[in-house]
């Protein structure tokens, strides 16, 4: 069962940026007009290119997205956003680390938002999430300890 | 509650919720419904046709009364039966559904049927018999110009921001735990236990049996006077027709879900009697005046609904708790989807509403979830959103500027037949 809202060109046209051109370290979307469009777009810089797998210089990064993404303190509004995530990954083991880079999928749904919002970006997260196609993986989440670093990258090791 | 923020082209749809206990309406894009009594009708088979003015409604050629809504339902009435339409949540009695409808429409709504698009909740496992003849109902005999048909479960999921995750709904007749991913059910992970409100209010009705307390219903009291705890009570009959077996019941029943919903407390660890004797006691009056403290009892009772194998005279007992069939249900998901599924356990329905219910839960399911898994429980702490949350996430839904493109229109309906309802409501 879906919202009937519609997805914006420039939507996919962002993610393909996002994804194969690395041009944004993310995309935040919303719905507006009773279509999902773009909000946000964040370029990489060259900083974001020397620091790709530097776990430290990336957590801040993540900050910076979060902190857009909620857009305010008490905004309380949902969002949905791309989020090109790269780790160094060391699984128990491996010998030596890995570079892992996720495409994310975020389904930012605060539990504090009204339920107009939550049931509005609920029912049209399939939508969205067809028109962005595969090798995504998808992040629900409706506080902050899911937009943590950390639960980020434990979603980024799976599968 | 403005309809219009994203251009939606307000069309005055109307949201039913049919639920085991009460039914719920409403204009959509409301906060909440309009309407909400119970959905058991008291039927008089074989009255003499007269109006009396109040809501009872005759169908044509049926020889029988049938009294909706609270103020001719809770009147006491001779050989008045109690019925109700659904049967496991699905509609049964097609004719009883339609007075009930007939009822909304005439003493509620106050419209014509034909000027307001419907969205009507369903229960997940609903057939497709049944879902067909409800369009065809809809559309023929009440003539709407549109019709959508919406799962419980997902309207639940939605509202609490979630397109995947496991729903919890505890109601009146069943416990259901169901599975939701992107919006679809997972019909074969659907797990029903009779674990709910009117089984709690059976196991009050024991308990009071076994104190040697007579529930008296409101209805059978003239006056009563203040009397001591534990004292008899004192008070005066009065004088009212005989009634059924059923209605009584169902009265006695009101008074015991009062007292469920004042008293009764889950424990927060598997109950045990010398914990359950040292925490507070709560004070009760009956409606004839009898009143005590009670201790233990209020935590005993609903341990059932964790614990079924404290249920005494249930020889074999194969129902399952309420955490045991949210591990059951995720159980029989795929693999790849268990994690999403635990990560978004939304509880709703009134019996959940119940002291303590979703402490409990949550400690029960954080000791059987996977180390691997982290475990995430989603509970609108409002009691109006506990109870309607499905009608809610309806009533957002249908007045989306987006979602009228969605519904099942009467021209669609005229070319395609009943049959496009599976295709347009999966």
């Amino acid at each position: 069962m879906a919202s009937g809202v519609s997805v914006a060109a420039e939507v996919v046209t962002a993610l393909q940026d996002l994804k194969i051109r690395h041009k944004y370290k993310y995309v935040i979307y919303h719905i507006a007009g009773g279509e999902v469009r773009n909000q946000a777009l964040d370029s990489m810089s060259s900083d974001d290119k020397n620091n790709e797998y530097n776990t430290e210089y990336q957590k801040q990064r993540h900050q910076g997205f979060v902190d857009e993404l909620k857009g305010g303190e008490d905004a309380n509004t949902c969002r949905y956003a791309v989020y090109d995530f790269s780790i160094l990954d060391q699984k128990e083991g491996d010998t030596a680390a890995r570079k892992t880079n996720k495409i994310l999928f975020i389904v930012w749904c605060p539990d504090t938002a009204s339920v107009k919002d939550k049931m509005l970006y609920a029912s049209s997260k399939d939508a969205v999430k067809k028109a962005l196609g595969s090798g995504i993986t998808e992040v629900q989440a409706t506080d902050l300890s899911e937009l943590s670093f950390d639960y980020f990258w434990e979603k980024a090791q799976s599968k | 509650m403005s309809g219009g923020v994203y251009g939606g082209d307000e069309v005055g749809a109307l949201v039913f919720d049919f639920g085991a206990y009460t039914t719920r309406a409403g204009y959509a894009g409301e906060d909440s419904p309009k309407v909400e009594f119970p959905t058991h009708v008291g039927v008089v088979e074989g009255a003499e046709p007269m109006d009396t003015g109040a809501t009872g409604d005759k169908p044509q050629g049926a020889e029988k009364k049938v009294y909706i809504d609270y103020n001719s339902l809770f009147v006491a009435r001779e050989n008045m039966e109690m019925t109700t339409p659904l049967k496991d949540g699905m509609i049964e009695d097609w004719d009883l559904f339609q007075m009930i409808l007939d009822h909304i429409y005439k003493k509620h709504i106050h419209s014509e049927p034909e000027l307001h698009p419907v969205l009507m909740s369903e229960a997940p496992w609903n057939v497709r018999g049944k879902r067909e003849r409800l369009t065809e109902l809809m559309f023929e005999h009440y003539n709407i110009p549109a019709f959508f048909l919406s799962k419980t479960a997902v309207l639940s999921a939605f509202a609490n921001g979630r397109s995947t995750g496991i729903v919890v709904d505890s109601g009146a007749t069943s416990t259901t735990v169901v599975p939701v991913h992107d919006g679809y059910v997972l019909q074969q992970a659907i797990v029903k236990s009779p674990l709910a409100g009117d089984f709690i209010t059976m196991q009050c009705r024991q308990l009071f049996q076994e104190l040697n307390i007579d529930v008296i219903p409101p209805y059978q009291i003239a006056a009563k006077e203040q009397v001591r705890d534990t004292a008899a009570p004192v008070w005066k009959k009065k004088n009212v027709p005989t009634t059924t077996k059923s209605f009584h019941n169902y009265m006695v029943d009101e008074v015991l879900r009062d007292f469920q919903a004042s008293v009764l407390q889950l424990s927060d660890s598997p109950y045990e009697e010398q914990v359950a004797v040292q925490m507070p006691t709560i004070h009760y009056e009956l409606p004839n005046g009898y009143n005590q403290d009670f201790g233990s009892e209020r935590f005993r009772v609903c341990e059932a609904l964790f614990d079924p194998s404290v249920v005494k005279g249930m020889a074999s007992n194969t129902m399952l708790g309420v955490g045991h069939s949210v591990t059951t249900s995720v159980g029989m998901c795929d693999i790849d989807l268990r994690p999403a599924l635990y990560g978004s356990v939304v509880v709703t329905g009134g019996n959940s509403l119940l002291s303590g219910f979703t402490d409990r839960l949550n400690k029960e399911l954080s000791s059987k979830t996977p180390p691997s898994m982290r475990l995430k429980m989603i509970h609108n702490s409002g009691t109006a959103e506990r109870r309607f949350s499905s009608w809610i996430g309806g009533s957002i839904l249908a007045s989306l500027g987006t979602f009228q493109q969605m519904w099942i229109s009467k021209q669609e309906y005229e070319e395609a037949g009943k049959g496009c309802v599976e295709r347009k409501c999966p």
